[in-house]
Protein backbone atom coordinates (compact mmCIF):
# COMPACT_ATOMS: atom_id res chain seq x y z
CA UNK A 1 0.00 0.00 0.00
CA UNK A 2 1.32 3.34 -1.20
CA UNK A 3 1.64 6.46 0.55
CA UNK A 4 -1.45 7.76 -1.29
CA UNK A 5 -3.46 4.73 -0.29
CA UNK A 6 -2.56 5.24 2.93
CA UNK A 7 -4.27 9.01 3.03
CA UNK A 8 -7.32 7.85 0.81
CA UNK A 9 -8.06 5.25 3.22
CA UNK A 10 -7.49 7.70 6.13
CA UNK A 11 -10.32 10.17 4.31
CA UNK A 12 -13.15 7.21 3.86
CA UNK A 13 -12.61 6.53 7.51
CA UNK A 14 -13.09 9.99 8.15
CA UNK A 15 -15.90 10.49 5.92
CA UNK A 16 -17.53 7.35 7.76
CA UNK A 17 -17.03 8.68 11.11
CA UNK A 18 -18.51 11.74 10.20
CA UNK A 19 -21.62 10.31 8.40
CA UNK A 20 -22.17 8.17 10.85
CA UNK A 21 -22.83 11.18 13.13
CA UNK A 22 -25.00 12.79 10.59
CA UNK A 23 -27.19 9.87 10.47
CA UNK A 24 -27.67 10.17 13.87
CA UNK A 25 -28.37 13.54 13.98
CA UNK A 26 -31.33 12.64 11.29
CA UNK A 27 -32.50 9.78 13.33
CA UNK A 28 -33.01 11.66 16.44
CA UNK A 29 -34.82 14.60 14.22
CA UNK A 30 -36.61 12.47 12.17
CA UNK A 31 -37.67 11.32 15.33
CA UNK A 32 -38.81 14.25 17.15
CA UNK A 33 -40.33 15.23 13.21
CA UNK A 34 -42.67 12.19 13.71
CA UNK A 35 -43.53 12.52 16.79
CA UNK A 36 -45.04 16.28 15.68
CA UNK A 37 -46.70 14.75 12.76
CA UNK A 38 -48.60 12.14 14.92
CA UNK A 39 -49.49 14.75 17.45
CA UNK A 40 -50.80 17.10 14.17
CA UNK A 41 -52.32 14.59 12.70
CA UNK A 42 -54.46 13.84 15.80
CA UNK A 43 -55.21 17.67 16.60
CA UNK A 44 -54.59 19.62 13.59
CA UNK A 45 -57.06 22.34 15.21
CA UNK A 46 -54.79 22.56 18.62
CA UNK A 47 -51.31 22.80 17.05
CA UNK A 48 -52.98 25.56 14.66
CA UNK A 49 -54.75 27.55 17.37
CA UNK A 50 -51.23 26.81 19.57
CA UNK A 51 -49.09 28.30 17.06
CA UNK A 52 -50.63 31.33 17.23
CA UNK A 53 -49.06 31.83 20.52
CA UNK A 54 -45.58 31.64 19.17
CA UNK A 55 -44.28 35.35 17.04
CA UNK A 56 -44.42 34.42 13.05
CA UNK A 57 -41.76 37.53 13.41
CA UNK A 58 -39.15 35.81 15.97
CA UNK A 59 -39.34 32.66 13.21
CA UNK A 60 -38.63 34.69 10.11
CA UNK A 61 -35.80 36.38 12.27
CA UNK A 62 -34.60 32.99 13.38
CA UNK A 63 -34.19 31.72 9.74
CA UNK A 64 -32.93 34.80 8.13
CA UNK A 65 -29.79 35.06 10.81
CA UNK A 66 -29.82 30.81 10.28
CA UNK A 67 -29.17 31.82 6.66
CA UNK A 68 -26.96 35.03 6.38
CA UNK A 69 -24.60 32.39 8.50
CA UNK A 70 -24.96 30.07 6.29
CA UNK A 71 -23.87 31.94 3.84
CA UNK A 72 -20.93 33.61 5.50
CA UNK A 73 -19.44 29.62 6.59
CA UNK A 74 -19.69 28.90 3.17
CA UNK A 75 -18.16 31.82 1.95
CA UNK A 76 -15.13 31.01 4.23
CA UNK A 77 -15.03 27.49 3.01
CA UNK A 78 -14.53 28.86 -0.35
CA UNK A 79 -11.74 31.65 0.58
CA UNK A 80 -9.91 29.27 2.30
CA UNK A 81 -9.98 26.77 -0.63
CA UNK A 82 -8.74 29.64 -2.74
CA UNK A 83 -6.04 30.28 -0.53
CA UNK A 84 -7.52 33.77 1.03
CA UNK A 85 -6.51 33.07 4.86
CA UNK A 86 -7.83 36.78 5.86
CA UNK A 87 -11.60 36.37 4.24
CA UNK A 88 -12.07 33.19 5.55
CA UNK A 89 -11.09 34.31 8.80
CA UNK A 90 -13.29 37.69 8.38
CA UNK A 91 -15.99 35.19 7.23
CA UNK A 92 -15.54 32.56 10.27
CA UNK A 93 -15.56 35.58 12.44
CA UNK A 94 -18.68 37.24 11.35
CA UNK A 95 -20.76 33.17 11.19
CA UNK A 96 -19.67 33.29 15.17
CA UNK A 97 -20.95 36.53 15.14
CA UNK A 98 -24.13 35.68 13.88
CA UNK A 99 -24.61 32.18 15.76
CA UNK A 100 -23.90 34.48 18.71
CA UNK A 101 -27.09 36.23 17.93
CA UNK A 102 -29.18 33.48 17.10
CA UNK A 103 -28.63 31.93 20.04
CA UNK A 104 -29.21 35.36 22.18
CA UNK A 105 -32.84 35.59 19.84
CA UNK A 106 -33.65 32.01 20.64
CA UNK A 107 -33.10 32.58 24.46
CA UNK A 108 -35.31 35.85 24.33
CA UNK A 109 -38.05 33.62 22.71
CA UNK A 110 -38.03 31.20 24.60
CA UNK A 111 -37.89 33.47 27.80
CA UNK A 112 -41.00 35.37 26.86
CA UNK A 113 -43.12 32.11 26.24
CA UNK A 114 -41.84 30.86 29.70
CA UNK A 115 -42.42 34.47 31.64
CA UNK A 116 -45.80 34.57 29.82
CA UNK A 117 -46.55 30.80 31.46
CA UNK A 118 -46.52 29.06 28.33
CA UNK A 119 -44.52 25.71 29.33
CA UNK A 120 -45.22 22.28 29.72
CA UNK A 121 -46.83 21.55 33.50
CA UNK A 122 -46.95 25.23 33.84
CA UNK A 123 -49.85 26.57 36.07
CA UNK A 124 -52.26 28.17 32.67
CA UNK A 125 -51.38 25.13 30.95
CA UNK A 126 -51.60 22.37 33.70
CA UNK A 127 -55.39 22.32 33.08
CA UNK A 128 -55.26 22.45 29.70
CA UNK A 129 -55.74 19.20 27.26
CA UNK A 130 -52.92 16.96 26.92
CA UNK A 131 -52.73 18.10 23.06
CA UNK A 132 -51.49 21.99 24.52
CA UNK A 133 -49.05 20.43 26.80
CA UNK A 134 -47.41 18.38 23.99
CA UNK A 135 -47.30 21.23 21.16
CA UNK A 136 -44.86 23.25 23.99
CA UNK A 137 -43.09 19.73 24.40
CA UNK A 138 -42.53 19.59 21.13
CA UNK A 139 -40.95 23.00 20.63
CA UNK A 140 -39.12 23.38 23.61
CA UNK A 141 -37.43 19.98 23.08
CA UNK A 142 -36.42 21.02 19.22
CA UNK A 143 -35.23 24.19 20.15
CA UNK A 144 -33.33 23.50 23.12
CA UNK A 145 -31.84 20.88 20.91
CA UNK A 146 -31.37 22.98 18.35
CA UNK A 147 -29.41 25.95 20.45
CA UNK A 148 -27.54 22.50 21.67
CA UNK A 149 -26.54 22.12 18.32
CA UNK A 150 -25.15 25.64 17.97
CA UNK A 151 -23.35 25.35 21.24
CA UNK A 152 -21.53 22.08 19.36
CA UNK A 153 -21.12 23.90 15.78
CA UNK A 154 -19.70 27.39 17.34
CA UNK A 155 -17.16 24.86 19.23
CA UNK A 156 -16.72 23.97 15.74
CA UNK A 157 -16.01 27.28 14.23
CA UNK A 158 -13.38 27.79 17.17
CA UNK A 159 -11.56 24.78 15.91
CA UNK A 160 -11.23 26.12 12.60
CA UNK A 161 -10.56 29.75 13.49
CA UNK A 162 -7.40 28.13 15.34
CA UNK A 163 -6.81 26.03 12.38
CA UNK A 164 -6.56 28.90 9.99
CA UNK A 165 -5.15 31.21 12.31
CA UNK A 166 -1.98 29.00 13.18
CA UNK A 167 -1.37 27.38 9.64
CA UNK A 168 -0.31 30.49 7.93
CA UNK A 169 1.01 28.93 5.63
CA UNK A 170 -0.39 25.98 5.40
CA UNK A 171 -4.10 25.43 2.81
CA UNK A 172 -3.91 21.55 2.47
CA UNK A 173 -5.83 20.71 5.41
CA UNK A 174 -8.82 22.48 5.49
CA UNK A 175 -10.95 19.99 6.70
CA UNK A 176 -11.73 21.68 10.08
CA UNK A 177 -13.26 24.92 8.08
CA UNK A 178 -15.19 21.98 5.56
CA UNK A 179 -16.60 20.42 9.10
CA UNK A 180 -17.80 23.40 10.59
CA UNK A 181 -19.25 24.38 7.29
CA UNK A 182 -21.23 20.96 6.87
CA UNK A 183 -22.17 21.41 10.77
CA UNK A 184 -23.96 24.62 10.01
CA UNK A 185 -25.62 23.48 6.93
CA UNK A 186 -26.90 20.42 8.82
CA UNK A 187 -28.33 23.09 11.87
CA UNK A 188 -29.57 25.27 8.98
CA UNK A 189 -31.38 22.51 6.83
CA UNK A 190 -33.07 21.13 10.17
CA UNK A 191 -34.12 25.18 11.23
CA UNK A 192 -35.44 25.35 7.77
CA UNK A 193 -37.79 22.20 8.96
CA UNK A 194 -38.68 24.19 11.95
CA UNK A 195 -39.58 27.64 10.40
CA UNK A 196 -42.84 26.10 8.89
CA UNK A 197 -44.13 23.40 11.13
CA UNK A 198 -44.08 25.80 14.08
CA UNK A 199 -43.98 29.42 12.80
CA UNK A 200 -46.35 29.25 9.51
CA UNK A 201 -49.15 26.97 10.53
CA UNK A 202 -51.09 29.67 12.46
CA UNK B 1 -11.42 9.21 -5.64
CA UNK B 2 -13.15 11.45 -2.48
CA UNK B 3 -12.06 14.58 -3.36
CA UNK B 4 -12.16 14.53 -6.94
CA UNK B 5 -14.23 18.26 -6.85
CA UNK B 6 -11.80 20.08 -5.61
CA UNK B 7 -9.44 20.04 -8.71
CA UNK B 8 -12.18 21.85 -10.51
CA UNK B 9 -12.39 24.80 -7.62
CA UNK B 10 -12.03 28.29 -8.75
CA UNK B 11 -12.98 31.45 -7.65
CA UNK B 12 -15.94 31.31 -9.29
CA UNK B 13 -17.48 29.50 -6.49
CA UNK B 14 -18.09 32.90 -4.15
CA UNK B 15 -20.84 33.99 -7.19
CA UNK B 16 -21.80 30.16 -7.29
CA UNK B 17 -22.82 30.61 -3.83
CA UNK B 18 -24.41 34.04 -3.74
CA UNK B 19 -26.37 32.57 -6.55
CA UNK B 20 -27.73 29.72 -4.48
CA UNK B 21 -28.30 31.56 -1.66
CA UNK B 22 -30.32 33.94 -3.17
CA UNK B 23 -32.35 31.08 -4.51
CA UNK B 24 -32.63 30.08 -0.96
CA UNK B 25 -33.85 33.26 -0.03
CA UNK B 26 -36.41 33.42 -2.61
CA UNK B 27 -37.88 30.10 -1.74
CA UNK B 28 -38.17 31.75 2.24
CA UNK B 29 -39.84 34.09 0.94
CA UNK B 30 -42.08 32.28 -1.55
CA UNK B 31 -42.94 29.77 1.41
CA UNK B 32 -43.74 32.66 3.77
CA UNK B 33 -46.42 34.16 1.11
CA UNK B 34 -47.90 31.45 -0.23
CA UNK B 35 -48.64 30.04 3.24
CA UNK B 36 -50.17 33.77 3.81
CA UNK B 37 -52.81 32.84 2.09
CA UNK B 38 -53.84 30.41 4.63
CA UNK B 39 -54.20 26.92 1.84
CA UNK B 40 -54.64 24.88 5.20
CA UNK B 41 -53.02 21.58 4.88
CA UNK B 42 -52.13 21.92 1.14
CA UNK B 43 -50.18 25.27 2.17
CA UNK B 44 -48.24 23.07 5.18
CA UNK B 45 -47.43 20.38 2.22
CA UNK B 46 -45.65 23.10 -0.16
CA UNK B 47 -43.85 24.99 2.61
CA UNK B 48 -42.33 21.53 3.64
CA UNK B 49 -41.81 20.73 0.19
CA UNK B 50 -39.85 24.23 -0.43
CA UNK B 51 -38.08 22.87 2.90
CA UNK B 52 -37.40 20.01 1.17
CA UNK B 53 -36.15 21.78 -2.26
CA UNK B 54 -33.78 24.26 -0.13
CA UNK B 55 -32.35 21.45 1.87
CA UNK B 56 -31.43 19.95 -1.60
CA UNK B 57 -29.69 22.85 -2.56
CA UNK B 58 -27.62 23.02 0.39
CA UNK B 59 -26.74 19.61 0.62
CA UNK B 60 -25.87 19.66 -3.40
CA UNK B 61 -24.28 23.01 -3.30
CA UNK B 62 -23.20 24.57 0.17
CA UNK B 63 -22.28 21.12 2.00
CA UNK B 64 -20.26 19.96 -1.68
CA UNK B 65 -21.39 16.20 -1.21
CA UNK B 66 -21.89 14.74 -4.20
CA UNK B 67 -24.99 12.36 -4.87
CA UNK B 68 -22.20 9.95 -6.76
CA UNK B 69 -20.62 8.92 -3.98
CA UNK B 70 -21.50 5.26 -2.88
CA UNK B 71 -20.92 5.85 0.58
CA UNK B 72 -23.15 9.12 0.75
CA UNK B 73 -26.09 7.49 -1.12
CA UNK B 74 -25.82 4.03 0.93
CA UNK B 75 -26.21 6.45 4.36
CA UNK B 76 -28.98 8.21 2.86
CA UNK B 77 -31.05 5.50 1.91
CA UNK B 78 -30.16 3.64 5.24
CA UNK B 79 -31.50 6.74 7.07
CA UNK B 80 -34.63 7.46 4.93
CA UNK B 81 -35.71 3.97 4.70
CA UNK B 82 -35.00 3.67 8.42
CA UNK B 83 -37.30 7.14 9.06
CA UNK B 84 -39.75 5.54 7.39
CA UNK B 85 -39.98 2.23 9.05
CA UNK B 86 -40.35 4.34 12.40
CA UNK B 87 -42.97 6.73 11.05
CA UNK B 88 -45.02 3.88 9.97
CA UNK B 89 -45.21 1.83 12.71
CA UNK B 90 -46.04 4.80 15.06
CA UNK B 91 -48.84 5.30 12.74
Amino acid sequence: MNLDDSKDLQKIESKTKYWVFMIIELFVFGILFTVYFVNRYQNPSAFKLLSQELSTTYGIMNIVLLMVGSLTIVLSYAAIRNKNRFLSLLFLYSTLFIAFMYMIAKIIELYVLFVNGLYPKSEILINKAVEVSMFFWMFYSMSIFHILHFVFGIVLIFIALSVVTNNKNNFEDFSKVENANVFWQLICIIGLFIFPLFYLIN
Amino acid sequence: MIDNYSEKWSNTSYIKYLIVWMALISLIVFSVVLYSFNFGLIGLFFSLSFAFIESILIIKSFMNIKFADLIFKLYLALGVISLLVIFLLVN
